[in-house]
């Protein structure tokens, strides 16, 4: 079944214009930084995107998309995950 | 229970919970220059001896540091006034070396020779910072109100250069200078210093003469232009590193996550002053409610864990930060940039950052920074 993940309500995200993004949590007052690839992959967190489809995704935004980037991502939104950031829908 | 050695090779965890990180030493209250922007004011010493003015000798030091080391201490800052005019500089240094203490230096290198630099490069992790407020010195000696005090700061910086410490230039940007921001930079390259850090002084809240005169400080609206022209521009044209003293609202996000936070690590350190007194930092010298006992007579652990101004910073900061920086999304990174300026301004340990503060009551703080739903109004007022 696929996993799509969704992004808690509470977070607070903020862009600046070097492109770079801070999601800031208000429960822990914890600010986590976002690079370009970050900032992106935040932006399709809707609920209803799966990896799959984040991945699809990229190739409009970025040159040069590596083999393992499915795996990088899964990785990233892991990370996310455990932070509170974001939950699962299965 | 007898307390033990943990598994890192640092002592037990202290009583408070907090380790002592590093012990930021004031330790000469003289100084050779009459910098008009110095917000410590210390008496000046022509000859460029300290012995006249209050200072921590060698052996109060080392009493200091041992006991430091027991609550987790392994870094030292040496300041002052100016710390290379301590009679006994020479032998402080060794005994830091000998305790493979980090040592960081804030000089203005007048008095630095080559040995006083290979000894301070001999210490773990060394390193120094050195004022010059122009390229030249005309613009340097304005503000350090000594003549001939430029060519002595270069010389200083080339012994530091040829030990190869990577000094760090600071320049201090008021109006008269803030021209000159360039030329420095270009200095710094061409004396292969290490980097250079740009502060502003500005016109509130420090007890000299400068900031005083709002004529010879930048607004805050020219302040945070100068941030992002050196962000944009100057950074860019150098290969040297420019790093500046906003606060990390005013910074790029990528700046203000990667960099760190631009606080001062408050929750490890320790003031001492030259007259032996133990403060929060160097604020002490001239906000007596900031110095907590003296370090001659009183038992460091006991200042640490039980002083009850430090157990409020620890219990209040960030949670009960004030004004704009309580909805700041950097509060708990930032930490209101600095508690010591914070006071020193409104007279209150959790007050807002005045330049924030300032600059939102302006609308110059960047709406990107503000955590939703926010009011951000604090009324204390600035008496500094
Ligand atoms: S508002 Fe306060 S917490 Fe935010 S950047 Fe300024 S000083 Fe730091």
């Amino acid at each position: 079944m696929k996993k799509i993940p969704f992004a808690n309500p509470e977070i607070v995200y903020r862009e600046d214009f070097d492109d770079w993004a801070v999601l800031f949590d208000p429960d822990t007052a914890e600010t986590y930084g976002l690079d370009e690839t970050g900032s992106f992959i935040w932006k399709q967190i809707n609920g209803k995107n799966s990896v799959a489809d984040i991945l699809q995704a990229m190739p409009a935004e970025f040159e040069n998309i590596s083999d393992d980037a499915g795996s990088q991502i899964e990785k990233f939104l892991g990370e996310m995950e455990e932070k509170g950031l974001i939950g699962y829908r299965k | 229970m007898e307390q033990t050695a943990t598994k890192t090779g640092r002592p037990p965890l202290p009583e408070c919970g907090y380790y002592l990180n590093s012990l930021y030493f004031y330790i000469t209250e003289g100084c050779n220059l009459r910098c008009s922007h110095c917000w410590i004011n210390p008496p000046f010493e022509k000859d460029n001896r300290a012995g006249d003015f209050p200072y921590v000798d060698l052996k109060l030091f080392k009493h200091i540091v041992s006991q430091a080391k027991a609550l987790g201490a392994y870094s030292v800052k040496l300041s002052g006034g100016e710390p290379l005019i301590h009679p006994e500089i020479h032998e402080i240094l060794d005994y830091i070396k000998a305790e493979d203490l980090r040592l960081a230096v804030e000089t203005n290198a007048t008095v630095c020779t080559p040995e006083l630099a290979r000894k301070i490069k001999e210490c773990r992790n060394s390193f120094v910072s050195t004022s010059l407020d122009g390229p030249d010195a005309a613009t340097h000696e304005r503000v350090r109100g000594v003549k001939g005090c430029f060519g002595a700061t270069l010389q200083g910086l080339r012994y530091l250069v040829e030990a190869d410490l990577n000094p760090q230039i600071i320049m201090a940007v008021m109006r008269h200078n803030r021209d000159k921001m360039e030329a420095l930079v270009r200095l710094a390259e061409s004396e292969k210093a290490g980097s250079v850090k740009f502060t502003f002084v500005t016109s509130s809240g420090r007890e000299n003469d400068i900031a005083k005169d709002k004529n010879k400080t930048l607004t805050i609206e020219e302040i945070i232009e100068t941030g992002k022209w050196i962000e944009k521009e100057l950074i860019p044209s150098s290969e040297i590193s420019i790093v500046y003293s906003h606060p990390m609202a005013f910074k790029t996000f990528k700046k203000a996550i990667t960099k760190g936070s631009g606080s001062c690590g408050i929750f490890g350190v320790i003031g001492i002053l030259g007259s032996g007194k133990y403060a929060l930092c160097g604020i002490g010298q001239t906000i007596l409610e900031m110095v907590f006992g003296d370090a001659g007579t009183d038992k460091l652990a006991d200042i640490w864990n039980h002083n009850p101004l430090i157990n409020e910073i620890r219990e209040k900061l960030p949670r009960n930060l004030k004004g704009i920086c309580a909805d700041c999304i950097f509060r708990k990174k930032c930490l209101g940039s600095c508690i010591a300026m914070n006071y020193n301004h409104y007279r209150d340990l959790m007050a807002p950052n005045w330049f924030c503060q300032e600059a939102h009551s302006l609308g110059l703080f960047p709406e990107r920074c503000i955590i939703p739903g926010s009011k951000s109004e604090y009324p204390g007022k600035n008496i500094g």
